[in-house]
């Protein structure tokens, strides 16, 4: 019989059973020793959508066939044996297949933790207990946390890894690897932008075969994403129809995440994660791959920046070098005129250290009291301008001075602003030091070129000054000698004494003006005046100033002008002095009744020959070697030794070997020997162009009178008659008509009968001064004269020029001087 | 007392045979190759155990806990300390220790200790022949010296307790844990007398 406590016992164990059974939030029920269900709790009930009435009595494996199929029936049986069971979750997920009715679970089962346990009656196992927790809530926070935390293990290794490795493109794959571990992608791309061309290629892939990475590399459906600021996700990869698909059809891939790597504005390619099992990828997922793609994205930038700032680093290190190793001076300043910088060709050139000189103004390269130049180029700089050079002085540390030149340009920064300068320096003192040397050796060369032409016109005038001086002297001497040896009224032995002075002093004026010549020929200041001359004309002009000697010493002169042509380019005045020599000479050395041959002939084309024979004293071949060498006469001629038996300096040929040679010509002097005669040949060259029959007008012969147009009249006035009449001669051979006059009466008797052009006059005349003539026939006639002077003096020069005398001849007249006269004259 | 060399043998192989059962078991369950592995076995009196433990593990345990009854009848517990049982958990379940002893992770290890359990127990009472219930396993996560407490007050009479070292290999890893199996005198005599009886026969 059950106690009341009993009772009270039973019915509170009933309560709690009747409380399980009803309001337990968790599913009980039980099964008999044959696993068939007793009993079937509410929680059972509404979850498993079977009442209990549906289930009880009927085996727990034929409701839940599943159960056998996942071969769970071993905790059942084992309970019965006694044997308790715990299924986890975890483990086993369910263990009846119920629906849970909370959502966010992939499989919409309830997630179950069971208790399988013996049911004990006393002793015996009478049946099984199952207790079933629906955990499904629970399962999916901790999948969710898992899932958390997943992805913090990815982001936090791409955190480190990316960020921390020099190459992080290349650490993608590793990522990759991680990200698959714990994300569930099977496939990566990795698409860059290449800096030089812009354009986006596949870097690198994960989870592709090789050859199909060659498709991928163009794959304009992932580079467009590059492009975009969104990440884009392709779900269901087989349902989408368009062609550009296809290839991730070919990967097998069903969904992909592709997300641009983009920092600040800048493109860097894009990243793609894709899954070959998987057709969505969920946005959280999209999430974190977005925050891992920045980082990427952030790591390639400054890997980029970095490649960038070793180029340029490597670029200053390389200029840096170049400026460190030159050898010109480099400094550099800012602003404020501090040195920034100094390379050691800097600091050798003024002896500095480096570090004593930068972080110094740039002052203390400058010496006391200059202006700072450069402050002033700096400013013009600001204006525009780039580069200036500029030469001053610097200072060295011992306190030296330099001349330098300077280069100097601004230094700007990355906006083109002026934010200091740069200058190279060269040490020029060297320069300036030679180019002092050389304006100084160009100015002493200047003077002592002055002096030399100073002297050089001290000498001409010396020249001239010796010429006037040695010869004044012998105009009066020669005047009385002349007009004495003319007196009648002395008597034949004075009158021949005189002429022998006269002879005399005018050989010392042919030698005084010979000596004069060789002087000038030596000084180099023997000019020519060239002009077309007829040779024969010459030649007989000095035959003409030989002739009173040669008939003098009874000589017979031959003369043969054969010669075709005869013009030829020269000096008419130099040309007669040099067959004059030659004459000369022949006249001098050979004895009386002896005969003188002159030929002229054209032996070859343009070529004249000059020939003059003698039958004189002949030369030795030692003498004929020396002959127009100057100051021989021949040792034999001159009797060796003491007396010079005919008298001269023996100039004359080596003058007119001189003139000869200054015409392009040749002379030579030939010999059989003493007493054989002589021959001297001179060759010129004759005028080109002239062809045979062309001949320079001849002048008339003296005596028919009128004046051809163009031919001047002269009145010739001198009293000695030789001097007359040669200078006639001269003057007929030159186009001139002449009238000769032997006194003023005279004179003044033609000048009233006929038209003259040109008065010619002594002025020492038996009737007179020639100067009144002058000076009246000026009056009359407007008649322009020469004077012919024995005096040279001054007195008479400026008289004669104040009558009308244009200039005057100094008598023995040359044959130069007359020409120089004449064309004075006609200008 | 103490085990003889020979008893040591004949215990470890027999608990081997429960183990290969509960590896199997457990490989089956989660797709990993596991096996456990017994690297001692001892016994000890309760206090003595107490002591051992206290060496062997410090911190907080994890303890699963089943009492079984029947013809022997006993206390049988797997200690696992907190980073043995949170890596056995992760290796098994392939679930990072996000939260640390969360629910699902008590849960397996519950799951673990009872299939641990029932195989050894198992063995025993095969080789017994005798059948034993068994509660349904309690998990309790508190320091070591009161898990003993706990043992020490509910058992008044003298006992001892049988500590088997477990080791679990998996995936590449090895997890250390002791089973610890109280029995009372009479159960512990009964049971090296089989033991010998089991070990003839089968060297025998």
């Amino acid at each position: 019989m059950a106690s009341p406590e009993d009772n009270t016992g039973i019915k509170r164990e009933l309560a709690l059973l009747a409380w399980i059974q009803q309001f337990a939030p968790y599913g009980v029920f039980t099964l008999d020793e044959s696993l068939r269900i007793q009993s079937w709790n509410s929680w059972m009930e509404i979850h498993s959508h079977l009442s209990g009435q549906e289930v009880i009595g009927r085996g727990i494996f034929d409701i839940f066939p599943e159960i056998t199929e996942r071969k769970l029936t071993t905790p059942f049986q084992r309970a019965l044996e006694g044997e308790s069971s715990v299924l986890s979750a975890a483990l086993h997920h369910y263990l009846l297949p119920l629906k849970s009715p909370i959502s966010g679970n992939e499989t919409g089962r309830m997630q179950q933790t069971a208790r399988v346990a013996p049911l004990v009656a006393g002793e015996q196992v009478c049946g099984v207990i199952v207790v079933i927790e629906d955990v499904t809530q629970r399962e999916n926070q901790a999948a969710s946390l898992i899932r958390q935390h997943r992805r913090d293990v990815v982001l936090a290794w791409a955190l480190v890894h990316l960020l921390k490795s020099d190459e992080p493109r290349k650490t993608v794959r590793q990522l990759f690897f991680k990200i698959a571990e714990q994300l569930d992608f099977d496939t990566f791309l990795l698409y860059l932008r290449d800096a030089e061309s812009d354009a986006v290629t596949l870097y690198t892939a994960g989870g592709i075969s090789d050859c199909l990475q060659k498709d991928f590399h163009g794959y304009e459906v992932l580079a467009e994403v590059a492009k975009g600021f969104e990440p884009v996700i392709f779900n269901v990869v087989k349902n989408h129809e368009e062609p550009a698909f296809a290839l991730l059809k070919e990967a097998k891939i069903s969904s992909a995440v592709a997300i641009p790597l983009r920092v600040h504005e800048k493109s860097l390619g894009a990243l793609c994660f894709a899954s070959w099992s998987r057709e969505h990828i969920a946005a959280d997922e999209s999430d974190l791959l977005t925050t891992i793609a920045q980082y990427l994205a952030t790591a390639v930038d400054k890997e980029n920046t970095n490649l960038e700032l070793r180029r340029v680093e490597a670029i200053n290190h390389w200029m840096g070098a170049i400026v460190e190793s030159s050898e010109d001076a480099i400094l550099s300043k800012d602003l404020n005129g501090i040195i920034k910088s100094c390379n050691h060709g800097a600091a050798r050139l003024f002896g500095y250290e480096i570090q004593e000189v930068i972080g110094q103004p740039m002052s203390l390269l400058i010496p006391a009291g200059q202006p700072d130049e450069e402050r002033d180029i700096l400013e013009r700089m600001r204006g525009g301008r780039r580069l200036e050079q500029l030469e001053t002085v610097r200072k060295r540390k011992d306190g030296t001075l330099i001349e330098v030149s300077l280069m100097i340009s601004p230094v700007m920064d990355a906006d083109g602003k002026i934010i200091g300068a740069s200058n190279i320096a060269r040490d020029i003192t060297e320069r300036r030091q030679a180019e002092q040397k050389l304006a100084e050796s160009y100015q002493r060369e200047k003077l002592a070129r002055e002096k030399a032409e100073a002297a050089n016109r001290t000498k001409d005038n010396f020249l001239a000054a010796l010429s006037h001086e040695l010869r004044t002297p012998l105009n009066p001497a020669l005047l009385i000698a002349s007009e004495s040896a003319d007196n009648h009224q002395l008597p034949e032995a004075v009158r021949l004494n005189f002429e022998t002075i006269r002879k005399n002093i005018e050989l010392e004026a042919l030698l005084i003006d010979d000596l004069l010549d060789l002087t000038r020929i030596t000084a180099g200041k023997m000019a020519l005046n060239r002009s077309l001359v007829d040779v024969h004309d010459i030649l007989q002009d000095a035959i003409a100033t030989v002739q009173a000697e040669q008939q003098e010493k009874k000589l017979h002169l031959d003369i043969q002008l054969n010669a075709p042509q005869c013009l030829m380019e020269g000096d008419a005045v130099r040309l007669q002095q040099i067959f004059w020599n030659v004459l000369k000479n022949a006249v001098k050395f050979t004895p009386p009744n002896g005969k003188i041959t002159l030929e002229t002939s054209v032996p070859a084309e343009g070529q004249l020959l000059v020939r003059v024979t003698d039958t004189g004293i002949g030369m030795t071949p030692e003498e004929l070697a020396r002959i127009f060498t100057g100051f021989t006469q021949g040792d034999h001629a001159g009797g060796g030794g003491g007396s010079h038996r005919f008298g001269g300096l023996g100039l004359g040929l080596a003058i007119s070997k001189n003139l000869v040679e200054l015409h392009g010509g040749k002379i030579s002097a030939e010999s059989d020997g003493p007493n054989q005669g002589a021959v001297f040949v001179i060759a010129f060259p004759l005028a080109r162009g002239i062809k045979t029959g062309m001949e320079p007008a001849k002048p008339d012969a003296a005596g028919s009178f009128e004046p051809a147009s163009g031919e001047m009249a002269v009145l010739l006035v001198e009293d000695h008659q030789v001097t007359r009449d040669v200078m006639a001669q001269l003057l007929r051979r030159r186009n001139y008509k002449v009238l000769t006059a032997d006194s003023i009466a005279r004179a003044r008797e033609l000048a009233n009968k006929y038209k003259l052009d040109l008065l010619i006059s002594d002025i020492g005349l038996p009737d007179g001064n020639g100067n009144d003539l002058m000076d009246e026939f000026r009056a009359r006639f407007g008649l322009k004269g020469i004077a012919l002077t024995g005096y040279g003096m001054e007195e008479d020069i400026t008289r004669s020029r104040a009558v009308g005398f244009v200039t005057h001849l100094i008598k023995p007249v040359r044959i130069q001087s007359l020409e120089q006269a004449l064309a004075l004259v006609k200008r | 007392m103490e085990l003889t060399p020979s008893q040591k043998d004949a215990l470890t192989e027999l608990i081997n045979i429960g183990y290969a059962r509960a590896a199997a078991a457990l490989s089956d369950l989660t797709g990993h190759r596991i096996s456990l592995e017994v690297p001692e076995v001892a016994i000890h009196t309760i206090p003595e155990i107490t002591d051992r433990l206290e060496h062997l593990m410090e911190g907080e345990v994890a303890s699963v806990n089943q009492v079984f009854s029947g013809p022997i009848n006993g206390n049988g517990i797997l200690l696992l300390d907190r980073e043995a049982a949170l890596l056995l958990n992760r290796l098994l379940t392939d679930r990072p220790s996000v939260s640390g002893f969360d629910g699902a992770a008590r849960e397996v290890i519950t799951e673990v200790g009872n299939i641990v359990l029932n195989a050894c127990l198992g063995a025993f009472g095969n080789l017994l022949k005798i059948q034993v219930s068994f509660t349904v396993p309690a998990l309790h996560i508190e320091s070591v010296q009161n898990v003993l407490h706990t043992l020490t007050i509910e058992k008044q009479r003298l006992e001892y307790a049988l500590i088997i070292h477990t080791c679990f290999h998996l995936r590449a890893s090895n997890v250390r844990g002791y089973l610890v199996i109280i029995l009372g005198v009479t159960s512990l005599a009964t049971l090296l007398k089989e033991l010998k009886k089991w070990e003839d026969r089968e060297l025998g």
